[in-house]
């Protein structure tokens, strides 16, 4: 049967080799991973889970969902998906903005791509056909220049996915970014592209091509479509231009976390920053935002393009996430804007991530404060934060043991423990000893130190789909896989994270089964999150990842939170267990059994 | 007692903070009375007027706690001098 949504075309680049072939999508692989994250990972397990994540060996996936570049609302995301030089551990990384859904309008579902180039290239996606191009001339700029020089050849309607200097040099967190700033920052995915010669990604697809459901189940789509839109437009969290995401953006969290003591600062040495509110979206909103950029079919607009109009800090940049404000701010102790705003450009610019980025500038502060750097990294010094983060992404210096990332430059450094990273990978801006289950998300998750792969505070927090307290441990182990499972199907369709702000698996299995004609019940949806869930896992095992490795910083374990979560300690011995129990693994190892049930073996 | 709001709600209140005084033994539901009475507008975009109860997704928060996890609105402000009113906001 001819499915919808998919175009059914992936492109095999060797730049080995310099060739490029095609094929179809294999047979099953649809109701069994999906697409987009299930899809790639799938490929990189096939690849081989002991390959060398900077080898040529190594396979890097742009994938797409069946639903990317549809009218189904927030799918403008692809995921990369290869082995990360951060942690070892299989990762994916989505990218918003435009990039996505042009690949899906060139004719992709995605690009495979191995091998390493004798000398720098850049892709070329059109039409369903790949080229590989000279990109010598490319080598060496940033971001913004690489993307500006490319748009100049191929137009404005050219969609390009780069990596800086710091992929180029094989940072370990490098991102790719797109000419919208959007990031696949996490993982070290820029590293991967660097590792094979490869600078960029032209895509240049036509909006003709948006796929479409076959026509018996045209109307079945629409429904489905319009069904969605409606709780998007409608939902108390998503709701454009009313409170907070659409206006504020992903800051607006700064401040309730803030003032529920659950915010991570100097280091996570305590948990409420005295000055958060200055480095909230609010803040910035009154002081720095000047434009509200979207990304292909979103009505929320939460992103926010920030201008520095002069002095020192003097740029124009987007977005100011919760994350990035976060990790350069309270958790390096600094509250000033300005820099901030120019921090963040500098690693859209050369590519990194920036919570890695930010992690590991606060553990130098820390590894300073105990002698441990011949050089002094002082709190919240913006001007020596500036030049580490050029100098990470040139690897100069400190900033080339930076360059591992805040938990390998820990261990070089000399003291682990001031790393606040899971399985090599930093946090982000929750702090688990205040919030109990994103605790065990960050524990258990397959990629490191994260909390999109089960966003537990959506209802800890926020309360969707329905409030939990988050003190308890009660109940999260079982909260926790739900979000797990179903983020595992909705980053294989791909829709953006924030769509499961109002919709849920119900609505996520009918647009998927209109568009497609692959019928997915909720249930099914769930069971497809959970193979994808398991695979990873299995890899991760397959590469020496036991229960040994699903802990968190000893910090959060041992010391005391502060502030309005006085006293608080992560709880993860009490839901370890129950998580385990659920998932059916032991010590963090997926059984056989658990492996033929989800027809992984 | 010192209450504070945040995002959009801000704009009921200069710089978003309210003093209000409160009796002993006075709830978060008496602390709102206290406070729509200094900001009528405000009301609104708080509590649903169908049920006497917050809007979905209000949080409002006593050192640290959402009252949703305690007794809601009949929770006692006790010895706490701030009180923190948040309209719906998702990220991350």
């Amino acid at each position: 049967m001819m499915l919808g949504g998919y175009a059914n075309h992936l492109a095999h680049i060797d730049l080995t080799n310099s060739t490029v072939t095609y094929s179809p999508i294999p047979e099953g692989y649809t109701r069994k991973y999906l697409g987009g994250r299930g899809m790639g990972v799938k490929f990189v397990f096939d690849n081989g889970p002991k390959v060398e994540a900077l080898s040529p060996d190594n396979l890097l996936c742009f994938m797409n969902g069946p639903v990317t570049g549809s009218p189904v609302n927030m799918s403008g995301r692809l995921a990369v998906v290869t082995k990360s030089p951060l942690t070892g551990t299989i990762t994916d990384s989505h990218m918003g903005g435009f990039s996505a859904a042009r690949l899906r309008w060139a004719g992709f579902d995605g690009l495979l791509v191995k091998g390493r180039a004798a000398n720098p290239v850049y892709l070329v996606a059109e039409n369903g056909q790949v080229t590989i191009n000279d990109a010598s001339g490319l080598w060496g700029l940033g971001v913004r220049a690489t993307v500006k020089a490319l748009r100049e050849k191929y137009g404005k309607d050219a969609s390009v996915m780069a990596i800086g200097p710091a992929g180029e040099r094989l940072v370990h967190f490098a991102a790719w970014l797109n000419e919208d700033d959007r990031a696949s920052g996490r993982g070290g995915t820029g590293a991967v592209g660097g590792a094979k010669n490869l600078k960029a990604i032209v895509v240049i697809g036509d909006r003709k091509n948006t796929p479409k459901p076959a026509d018996e189940r045209k109307a079945e789509f629409e429904a489905a479509q319009k069904a969605g839109l409606k709780l998007i437009m409608e939902g108390g969290l998503t709701a454009p231009n009313k409170g907070g995401l659409s206006v504020y953006g992903t800051n607006v969290l700064t401040n309730i976390l803030n003032e529920a003591g659950a915010f991570p600062s100097f280091n996570g040495r305590i948990s409420h920053f005295e000055q958060g509110y200055e480095i909230s979206g609010e803040a910035f909103k009154e002081h720095l935002v000047v434009k509200e950029p979207v990304c292909h079919a979103c009505p929320v607009h939460c992103k926010k393009e920030l201008e520095v109009k002069e002095g020192r800090w003097k740029v124009r940049t987007e977005s100011m996430e919760y994350e990035t404000a976060w990790g350069l701010g309270a958790m390096c102790g600094l509250a000033d804007r300005e820099p901030l705003a120019y921090m963040l450009d500098q690693c859209n610019d050369y590519g990194l991530d920036t919570i890695e980025m930010g992690v590991t500038l606060a553990m130098a502060m820390e590894a300073s404060e105990l002698k441990l750097t011949d050089e002094v990294v002082n709190w919240g010094d913006a001007e020596k934060m500036s030049e580490l983060i050029r100098t990470t992404a040139y690897r100069e210096g400190l900033g080339d043991i930076l360059a591992l990332g805040a938990y390998y430059a820990a261990v070089k450094l000399g003291n682990p423990d001031i790393a606040m990273s899971v399985k090599g990978q930093a946090i982000p801006a929750y702090d688990p000893r205040g919030v109990q289950g994103i605790g065990l998300g960050y524990a258990t998750s397959n990629r490191g130190g994260c909390h999109v792969r089960g966003y537990t505070i959506a209802s800890e927090i926020a309360g969707i789909p329905f409030a939990t307290d988050r003190t308890v441990t009660e109940g999260k182990a079982e909260l926790l896989k739900i979000f797990q499972d179903l983020f595992a199907f909705t980053d294989s369709m791909d829709v953006c994270k924030f769509a499961t702000f109002s919709e849920g698996a119900a609505e996520f299995a009918a647009q998927t089964a209109a568009l497609t004609g692959i019928p997915f019940t909720p249930e099914e949806a769930m069971k497809v999150g959970e193979r994808i869930y398991n695979l990873e896992r299995y890899y991760n095992n397959l590469n020496g990842f036991t229960g040994k490795d699903d802990t968190l910083p000893k910090r959060f374990l041992t010391e005391p939170a502060t502030h309005n979560s006085e006293g608080m300690l992560s709880q993860l011995h009490v839901m370890l267990p129950e998580y385990y129990a659920l998932r059916g693994w032991v010590d963090g190892v997926v059984t056989e059994a658990k492996l033929k049930e989800l027809e992984l073996i | 007692m010192l209450i504070k709001l945040f995002a959009n709600l801000r704009a009921f209140a200069k710089d978003g903070r309210v003093e209000v005084a409160l009796p002993p033994g006075a709830t978060v539901r008496d602390a709102l009375a206290h406070l729509f009475a200094l900001t009528p507008a405000l009301q609104e975009h708080v509590i649903d007027p169908a049920t006497g109860e917050l809007l979905p997704f209000v949080q409002v928060m006593l050192k640290g706690r959402l009252v949703r996890d305690l007794q809601g609105l009949d929770t006692p402000v006790g010895e706490n001098k701030e009180m923190a009113i948040f309209p719906p906001v998702a990220g991350g």
